[in-house]
């Protein structure tokens, strides 16, 4: 249970701190979806495996908290953002459709288990 | 930033409410059966997030059983607590000369040359086989890793898959190894013994001479019967129910509390089947001796006859006082830890009527 708090707090931060990149800095509103897709994601999957204890759930509120106010950071930019920057490849539009598909896969199968 | 800050505390506000325990039994749950067991429970609980609580009490006084947040005749998952059974249908088959603690696994189950073909049935129902807790291939790892990420049962074996997983593993057998291989393999070859399966095995050696009425295996996750109450997770997950016969020896049986209090009482009189499974003949642990699946420990000088389980959305515990004729079974639909709990209440066993 250790390893596994250790492992969700390491990828929170990760996840949230490529959040926060993609709300001040992001290029597109292609990042800003990949990187809150894979933040809501961690969430869930935090909100399936963590131990509930209340030092555990009360970070995780607090992680959700800042990945809520982050989406209203990057919301703020929302329309300044076009959806693909000029410089994004082919390659580049395959494979944020492929990260799409998987993000809504993942989060999908997680939040039916909540049901 | 205004905005952000808003969508902070909105968020806050959002995740409180769906934070893992919410809607956890507290006082204000509602009971069926005795009031002052189930309060008794649910203080020992202290807050741990547990979402249907079943309880029994037998002491000399009489019987007690309780529902917090479940129908009171509700059947739930004992998990590995159905080892303690398959030790008590070993026992009472060496009893009747149908096996011998030293018979060879291989003898009943086909096995080849595996290395667990030379393993004892007195070696399986003592933890001592050398058997690893689970036959852990990528398979396997992998299951089990979906299995908790998607609240699925990682158990879906046939007596085949488990005969196959006995004849693939290694042994490790210079210490005592808990093994759910090791009992699902047992449960198996006494029912080769005695020429039937295991859910039979149970159900005629235990279920029907002591009228234990809702003590059975399930057939597969759509043959729980109508008083099911289902699993859920200390995060508050409705978990599959692990509920296949391949592992059932280990882990599979479920009962009411009602059932497992008419089953503590006929093993504090001693006319349950199968009895010397409840004497200890190894040590198992620093603090535990093991007779034939029942553990026995010291618990503030008393001697506690015992043995916990858990599958996905249950914690089961189910322990005597035999000196005292006291016994406790207690479930939760949570994974949260009931062993302390349990050992509570049996401490408290007969205290309040006698006081």
């Amino acid at each position: 249970m250790t390893v596994t708090l250790i492992v969700l707090g390491a990828l929170a931060v990760l996840t949230l701190a490529g959040l926060a990149r993609a709300a001040v800095a992001a290029a597109d509103r292609r990042r800003v979806l990949l990187a809150a897709g894979e933040a809501l994601c961690l969430l869930l999957v935090a909100r399936a495996l963590m131990p509930v204890t209340p030092p555990v759930v009360v970070a995780w509120i607090g992680t959700v908290a800042v990945f809520a106010g982050l989406l209203g950071l990057a919301a703020s930019r929302w329309s300044q953002l076009p959806l693909l920057a000029p410089s994004t490849g082919r390659r580049g539009v395959v494979g944020a459709v492929v990260h799409v598909v998987v993000l809504v896969a993942v989060i999908g199968m997680v939040a039916a288990g909540f049901v | 930033m205004t905005v952000a800050l808003a969508c902070a505390v909105l968020g806050a506000v959002v995740a409180t409410l769906l934070a893992p325990g919410a809607g956890a039994i507290d006082r204000d749950s509602p009971v069926h059966g005795d009031r002052s067991l189930a309060a008794a429970a649910v203080e020992e609980l202290d807050g741990a997030p547990v979402h249907a609580l079943s309880v029994a009490e037998v002491t000399s006084q009489g019987t007690r059983t309780a529902t917090v947040d479940a129908p009171l005749h509700g059947t739930v998952e004992i998990g590995s607590v159905s080892k303690a059974l398959t030790g008590m249908l070993y026992e009472d088959m060496v009893a009747d000369d149908e096996i011998s603690p030293d018979q060879r696994l291989g003898t009943l189950l086909d096995l080849g040359d595996a290395p667990a073909a030379d393993v004892t049935l007195e070696q399986l129902a003592q933890h001592r086989s050398g058997l690893p807790r689970l036959n852990m291939g990528v398979s396997a790892m992998a299951r089990m890793l979906a299995s908790q990420l998607l609240a699925t049962s990682p158990y879906d074996a046939t007596v085949q898959d488990v005969v196959d997983d006995v004849r693939d593993a290694d042994l490790d057998a210079d210490r005592p190894q808990y093994s759910n291989l090791g009992f699902a393999a047992l449960g198996h070859a006494l029912a080769a013994a005695a020429g039937t399966d295991y859910p039979a095995l149970v159900r005629d050696r235990l279920a029907e001479p002591l009228d234990l009425e809702t003590l059975r295996i399930p057939d597969g996750p759509e043959d729980l019967g109508e008083r099911a109450v289902p699993g859920v997770d200390a995060n508050g997950r409705p978990q599959q129910s692990w509920a296949d016969v391949g592992y059932a020896a280990a882990g599979g049986i479920r009962a009411d509390a009602a059932t497992m209090a008419q089953l503590a009482r006929a093993l504090l009189d001693g006319t349950a089947p199968g009895m010397a499974a409840l004497e200890p003949t190894e040590e198992f642990t620093d603090d535990d001796r093991i007779g034939a699946g029942w553990l026995v420990s010291k618990d503030d000088g008393r001697t506690i006859t015992w043995h916990d389980g858990g599958t996905g959305g249950f914690r089961t515990w189910f322990g005597l006082d035999r000196e005292r004729g006291t016994a406790v079974f207690l479930s939760g639909a949570t994974t949260a830890d009931l062993d302390a709990v349990g050992q509570a209440l049996l401490h408290e066993a007969g205290e309040e009527q006698a006081s």
